[in-house]
């Protein structure tokens, strides 16, 4: 999280005294919604969604770059890949954590039916 | 709204690039490859059913990735294609394994009813168990108490028993001594046989019974009483030769009688009791001597062995 905020600071601070377009500036809101949902749901702790979760933070890092240089379209796209990759890091999260808990109550039926006549 | 604004980005972009591009062929990235497998995979898995409108935008993303090969966006929309066929299959994923998680509740919580069950069942058949056993027990111990008790009875009754059975042996044992003071008493074939000297009893020739016999025979009544009701008694009078068959005959007869009639009156049952005459038929002695002819003159009283000891009901 405090890595997102400091790379948001910059985008926004670059944006703002870039002039970036108001696209760039929703778009920023909308993919640093989705890093903090990786985050809140715990992707850190997904290896997969890890790998997702960084790639995210780096494209945004990636965007503040072209704000720098004043390339609102790059910017644009990697704040949209960033997007996804956080996406991806949320669903595969999910996806992890209830297969998890799919085969702990395989495991506890086993178990049932192992201590029953 | 995401989507639309890419959309909108790539349609703004595809009427110049169709422009640009018609006439070359351009290869597919890597990047592209990479979406379109992930596409077919995502399309045949659980997404299908569980995530269609998550692979419906995975789907226009990567027709809008083919479209943009050659353009210096294609490496971006083929990325973005790849991250929305994969996020369709996580998506789908994750939805058939929430019912997988339902479906193993489920059977878990039926399995866990169950158990439940059928521990109340074995507590209920342990209960009964228990209680069975517990009835069995109390039985046996009651079976147990009466048949101490019947024990105790059935011992007491043969102390009793014996007890009285030495009581009258006793009594049987001292009347008998009282007995051998005045009378012969000896064992035979015949039972036990009682010898009371005629002179004791009777004068000469006569069966008329001396007082001082009666004494005696008081004894002798009861000591027959004390045999028993099962006992019986012969009252045999005998003589000596002196006299007549007949006459020897008739006297002997008379002298039983009269004892046998002083015995019942003294109590010994008159149906336990007879008399029989056997006149000068059987000395014991030689009627040559005085001493021979006064022991042949005498009453018997034959005992008769007792019958086997029936056990009492």
């Amino acid at each position: 999280m405090w890595t997102v905020r400091v790379g948001l600071t910059t985008l926004l601070l670059a944006s703002c005294s870039q002039g970036v377009s108001p696209a760039v500036t929703r778009q920023t809101a909308e993919t640093s919604a989705a890093v903090a949902r990786a985050e809140a749901g715990g992707a850190e702790n997904e290896p997969q969604a890890a790998l997702h979760l960084k790639l995210a933070r780096e494209g945004i890092a990636q965007a503040g770059r072209f704000i720098a240089a004043g390339d609102g379209d790059d910017a644009q796209r990697a704040l949209e890949r960033a997007d996804l990759d956080a996406e991806l890091a949320v669903a595969l999260t999910r996806e992890s954590r209830l297969e998890s808990r799919a085969r702990q109550a395989r495991a506890e039926i086993e178990q049932l039916q192992r201590s029953m006549p | 709204m995401r989507r639309n604004r890419i959309r909108w980005t790539w349609s703004a972009l595809g009427v110049a690039l169709l422009a640009a591009c018609a006439t070359t062929t351009a290869l597919p990235s890597q990047q592209l490859v990479d979406a379109r497998q992930a596409y077919e995979i995502a399309r045949e898995g659980p997404a299908a059913t569980w995530a269609p409108s998550a692979l419906l935008d995975a789907k226009r993303a990567l027709a809008d990735a083919e479209g943009a090969v050659g353009t210096d966006q294609a490496d971006h929309y083929a990325y973005i294609a790849l991250r929305l066929a994969q996020i369709a299959q996580a998506r789908g994923d994750q939805a058939a394994a929430a019912v997988q998680l339902e479906r193993a509740h489920a059977a878990r919580n039926a399995l866990m009813g169950k158990r439940e069950q059928l521990a109340q069942d074995e507590i209920a058949r342990q209960r009964i168990e228990l209680e069975k056993r517990n009835a069995e027990l109390e039985a046996e111990r009651q079976a147990r108490i009466s048949s101490y008790a019947e024990a105790d009875a059935r011992a007491q009754e043969l102390r009793v028993e014996r007890e009285a059975r030495a009581q009258a042996e006793k009594e049987r044992n001292e009347a008998m001594q009282t007995l051998r003071e005045f009378a012969g008493i000896q064992e035979t074939e015949r039972g036990l046989v009682v010898t009371l000297a005629g002179s004791l009893l009777f004068r000469s020739d006569e069966a008329v019974l001396l007082p001082i016999a009666q004494a005696k025979l008081d004894q002798v009544a009861l000591a027959l009483r004390q045999l028993g009701e099962n006992q019986a008694f012969v009252i045999e009078g005998h003589t000596d030769s002196r006299g007549t068959e007949d006459f020897n005959r008739r006297l002997s007869a008379a002298r039983a009688q009269a004892v046998r009639a002083y015995l019942v009156s003294r109590g010994v049952p008159a149906e336990q009791v007879v008399a029989i005459a056997k006149g000068e038929d059987e000395p014991v002695a030689s009627n040559n001597s005085p001493e021979g002819r006064a022991n042949n003159r005498r009453v018997e009283i034959v005992i008769r062995r007792p019958p086997p000891q029936l056990p009492s009901g």
